[in-house]
């Protein structure tokens, strides 16, 4: 008890400034003693990718800007260049030479993903032959490794002699793999390690054996999580790019649907697929894809989300250019009409260019439903725009500036329920559209084991108390309750997001300018987007520019009577279908003028 | 999109029409029934008629003269050829002074309406400020992205426009509309001639020629527009001539919006004069793009400026300025009614015909001389 009030005393009294200094900072490595101390041997691959302009240099001349883009482009690239400086790109002949190189490559032994695994293959009365497999624990399917590699070569082979001790006779009579593949260069072998499949090298050979055995867990295909349907596949995207190139295959069973797989990222790559039908989809469609996928420079890509941004159009603005689904249906459906797919590494959804305004608006269901069914729900999502982009606003412009186009008795009934309120209606409306945020915000967070608790949190606050505690008006939540459901409305999860941000802009210019602050800034909106493209087609075709196809637009076109793609596709193919879908209808064939429509 | 020579923006006939017919149609919302109403009475509802079917001659003589002997060429690079360049300069400086004029005047009877009928509290000033950077930027998009909105707000303008007049329907006194030629033939004749000027088709038909993108084509787009817009006009003149006694409807500016406060279908449906307000907007904002485009437009072609578009700012300001100048609404009105109402049938038919048959003239005596040396 002494010890503890006397060294609280001396504690008092001391000054000790040890209590400012931290465990561990990060700082530059420029002079770090810290790797040599513990024995880590510098690596040749090692680069500082630190680009002058990012360390703390307060002596800098000022530059323009051009200079300073050209500089930065010119660090990045010699960066990268000094990643790879070093690399031979043969593979060795010698195979611990090959294990050296491995070993240096791939941090072994720190990084213990890597496996190397050496065995001798089964010989008669010779030389062993020595050989080694490398793979990524965890991204591979470790029964192929052993029953396909593994055990015929060390167990079942009897190699007799030097003419068979090549890699030929291995792949064709010893590996029984379902998908091999010969490789003579060292990148080919890294980066196929790092898929998942297993290389194989053999002593004094100067190539490598890629055995495909990728098994790396992964979900299963499950049902949509956000465009979900009535009428139409239940099935979605998962974390499998092969699973999901499949899906779409397995649907559209053509031979001219073509998959061409790009890599991109200069740290580590990641697939990224281009799929279109040759002779169908414009081939300046498909090299504008190509070119913007390929020119890519970034260390690392890792989701749609990320990619579309580097290739859309506009990423500035708020609308998205460029439509991504989780449907494989629609994909199919997609690819058929001459539009372009693009599938990004392990991303659960796929990005389809070009797109338009509408085809955002609409579901793969439209189709599946008869014509009026479908143009009724179609029409009422386009209400359901409309309200969740401007319902705020207009309530805001009404109460305040315009409440003679009321009739009488609902604005005694708006007056009254505003009695109470101490606020004015901006910010009444601000203070809810927050709280609906809130809740929006909080539901995707929120852990699931307390995720009902939101339900009842958010229709406490919202729907009863804000009411009896008087801060907003009961027709104020109805109007935000309305505008809610509105947007949940939108199918596109990217245009309901940019109608949340927009609707914003509306209530403040409802405010500021009531009916005449909206109309403007609905026109001049309406005028960026007449002007906005998504690769290369005006983002309102078909309707402004006025194009062909514009049946299946607002409303949805009887299926038997849209022969022809979407005209600003530009398809190679415009038709679609025969003009007289329907040959054993004797309606249709008197419509199309063939005799008296008897068969 | 931009004209810098790369390539001419190409705009598909069924825009070119819905811009046409806004750009006419427009003048609904503005002075032009008043001043018909002033000069006809009873008979406005005829001016139209006899104005558009003016404008429609002009129109084919015009779009004739074009295809036939300046393809691709617009008024700037056709003075150029009559007058030689500096002939050219004071054509396009013409026209292009006439749009400024027009767009500030519109500007200030717009934003007078707007404060005097929905924004009473609003300063004068942030009203017209606003609608200024709108219509800047619209113009700034070029004449591709004025004549892509003017297709989509047309549908809304028509059914707006129509169901202004048809709500009103309880209203309607048809025996308002006699005496049948109200003033008299001649003053009726004389009226149509005057206030011709709304129909600018012809002059913007010079200016957006080359432009089209399929100049067959253009007939067709001037027949519908003129056809269309002179429709529109006399249906509104009809509604706003058996609502209102004739000797009233000469005195007020804003025809559309006395329509408006009209309707009383039911209990509900009544006052709906704020809602008319997104018709308002959208037709003079596209209206008054296409005068600033066009001025900018030619001022760029002029002084063979690589882009029109840096200019669109200054004329923003500029209108916007001259807008403000008259010390009230009432000063506008005059300004407008005594000389571009008035006069303005000369810059807009008068010197784009004159110069095109000088054009016409020229070249046929060049071919004629060149037969003559072969």
């Amino acid at each position: 008890m002494n010890v503890g009030v006397g060294g609280a005393l001396k504690r008092l009294l001391t000054v000790d400034d040890t209590i400012l200094n931290d465990d561990f900072s990060l700082t530059s490595d420029d002079d770090d003693q810290e790797a040599a101390k513990y024995g880590d041997e510098p690596n040749v691959e090692s680069v500082n990718f630190t680009t002058a302009e990012n360390k703390m240099d307060t002596a800098k001349k000022p530059v323009s800007m051009r200079a300073f883009l050209r500089r930065a482009e010119r660090e990045y690239e010699e960066a990268v260049e000094k990643a790879h400086a070093g690399q031979q790109d043969h593979i060795e002949l010698d195979l611990d030479d090959m294990k050296r190189r491995l070993s240096r490559f791939f941090h072994l032994p720190q990084n213990k993903d890597i496996v190397i695994r050496e065995f001798v293959v089964g010989v008669e009365g010779r030389a062993p032959w020595r050989g080694m497999v490398v793979y990524v624990d965890g991204l591979v399917d470790k029964n192929v490794i052993n029953w396909a590699i593994l055990e015929p070569l060390m167990v079942w082979s009897h190699l007799a002699d030097d003419p068979k001790r090549v890699l030929t006779y291995v792949v064709d009579h010893l590996v029984p793999g379902h998908q091999t593949q010969l490789i003579e260069k060292w990148s080919e072998a890294v980066f196929n390690i790092l898929a998942g499949s297993t290389v194989v090298f053999l002593d004094r050979c100067d190539a490598a054996l890629v055995v495909e055995s990728k098994g790396w867990e992964h979900r299963s295909v499950s049902t949509p999580k956000m465009e979900n349907v009535v009428r139409g596949s239940q099935d979605a995207f998962t974390e499998n790019f092969r699973t999901n190139t499949g899906l779409v295959r397995m649907r559209l069973r053509s031979e001219h649907l073509v998959t061409e797989i790009h890599a991109v990222g200069n740290l580590a790559k990641t697939d990224v697929a281009i799929m279109y039908i040759h002779g169908l989809t414009n081939p300046k469609l498909v090299k504008e894809v190509r070119r913007r996928i390929s020119d890519i420079d970034v260390d690392y890509v890792l989701d749609a989300g990320m990619l579309e941004q580097f290739i859309e159009d506009r990423p500035s603005m708020i609308i998205p250019q460029v439509l991504v689904t989780e449907r494989p249906d629609r994909v199919a459906a997609m690819l058929a009409e001459g539009y372009v797919a693009i599938f990004v590494g392990h991303s659960p959804v796929a990005i389809i260019v070009p797109v338009v305004l509408w085809s955002l608006m609409h579901t793969s269901e439209d189709t599946n439903l008869r014509i009026i069914p479908g143009t009724f729900i179609r029409a009422i999502r386009w209400v359901a725009l409309l309200t969740a982009l401007l319902l705020p606003g207009l309530y805001i412009a009404v109460t305040n500036y315009h409440s003679e186009m009321l009739p009488t008795d609902l604005m005694l009934a708006i007056a009254g329920s505003r009695e109470q309120v101490p606020f004015p209606v901006v910010v009444e409306v601000l203070l809810m559209e927050f709280a609906i945020e809130l809740i929006r915000e909080a539901g995707i967070r929120i852990p699931s084991v307390i995720g009902p608790t939101i339900g009842i949190v958010g229709a406490l606050i919202i729907g009863q108390s804000a009411v009896q505690a008087g801060i907003v008006s009961p027709l104020l939540v109805i109007v935000v309750a309305t505008t809610a459901l509105a947007s949940f409305t939108v199918p596109s999860y990217e245009l309901s997001m940019a109608i949340r941000i927009l609707r914003f802009a509306f209530l403040i210019a409802g405010a500021v300018l009531g009916f005449y602050g909206i109309a403007i800034l609905f026109v001049v909106y309406i005028v960026r987007l007449s002007m906005l493209k998504s690769f290369g087609v005006p983002f309102l075709s078909p309707v402004a520019p006025i194009s062909g196809a514009a049946r299946d637009v607002l409303v949805r076109g009887p299926i038997w009577g849209m022969n022809n793609r979407p005209a600003f596709l530009n398809t190679l193919r415009s038709w679609r279908q025969n003009p007289m879908t329907r040959p054993w209808s004797a309606t249709t064939r008197r419509e199309a003028g063939e005799g008296d429509g008897n068969a | 999109m931009s004209q810098s020579g790369k390539r001419n923006a190409k705009v598909p006939a069924a825009e070119m029409t819905a811009m046409l017919i806004i750009f006419v149609a427009t003048n609904a919302f503005l002075t032009y029934p008043r001043y018909i109403s002033f000069s006809a009475y009873e008979a406005a509802w005829m001016e139209p008629i006899f104005s558009g079917a003016l404008t429609l001659v002009l129109f084919y003589l015009v779009e004739w003269i074009m295809r036939k002997y300046f393809q691709n060429l617009d008024i700037v690079e056709i003075a150029k050829e009559v007058f030689g360049r500096f002939g050219a300069i004071f054509i396009a400086l013409v026209f292009a002074l006439y749009f400024l004029c027009s767009t500030a005047a519109v500007m200030r009877e717009f934003t007078e309406n707007v404060v005097s009928t929905v924004l009473p509290s609003t300063p004068l000033l942030l009203v017209g400020a606003v609608f200024m950077f709108a219509v800047g930027y619209i113009a700034y998009a070029g004449i591709e992205g004025i004549c892509r909105t003017a297709f989509i707000f047309l549908p809304i303008l028509l059914v707006g426009l129509v169901g202004v007049c048809l709500m009103t329907v309880n209203w309607w006194r048809p025996y308002l509309l006699l005496p049948l030629w109200g003033t008299g033939p001649v003053r009726v004749f004389m009226g149509a001639m005057q206030y011709s000027s709304i129909f600018a088709n012809v002059l913007l038909l010079t200016i957006i020629f080359p432009h089209v993108n399929n100049p067959k084509k253009m007939r067709r787009i001037g027949a519908v527009s003129i056809i269309v817009s002179t429709l529109l006009l006399v249906f509104l003149v009809l509604s706003y001539h058996m609502v209102f006694p004739a000797a009233e409807t000469g005195k007020t500016s804003f025809a559309l919006y006395r329509l408006a406060r009209m309707i009383h279908m039911g209990p509900f449906f009544q006052r709906l004069e704020s809602i008319f307000i997104f018709l308002w907007v959208t037709a003079a904002t596209v209206r008054m793009a296409v005068t600033m485009w066009g001025s900018a437009y030619l001022l760029a072609k002029a002084f063979s400026w690589p882009t029109y578009r840096p200019a669109v700012p200054a004329i923003v300001l500029l209108s916007f300025s001259l807008g403000m100048w008259p010390q009230n609404w009432m000063d506008v009105i005059e300004f407008d009614g005594t000389y571009l109402l008035k006069w303005g049938w000369i810059v807009v038919f008068a010197v784009p015909v004159a110069v095109l048959l000088s054009g016409w003239i020229k070249r046929s005596r060049q071919r004629h001389r060149r037969v003559r040396h072969v």
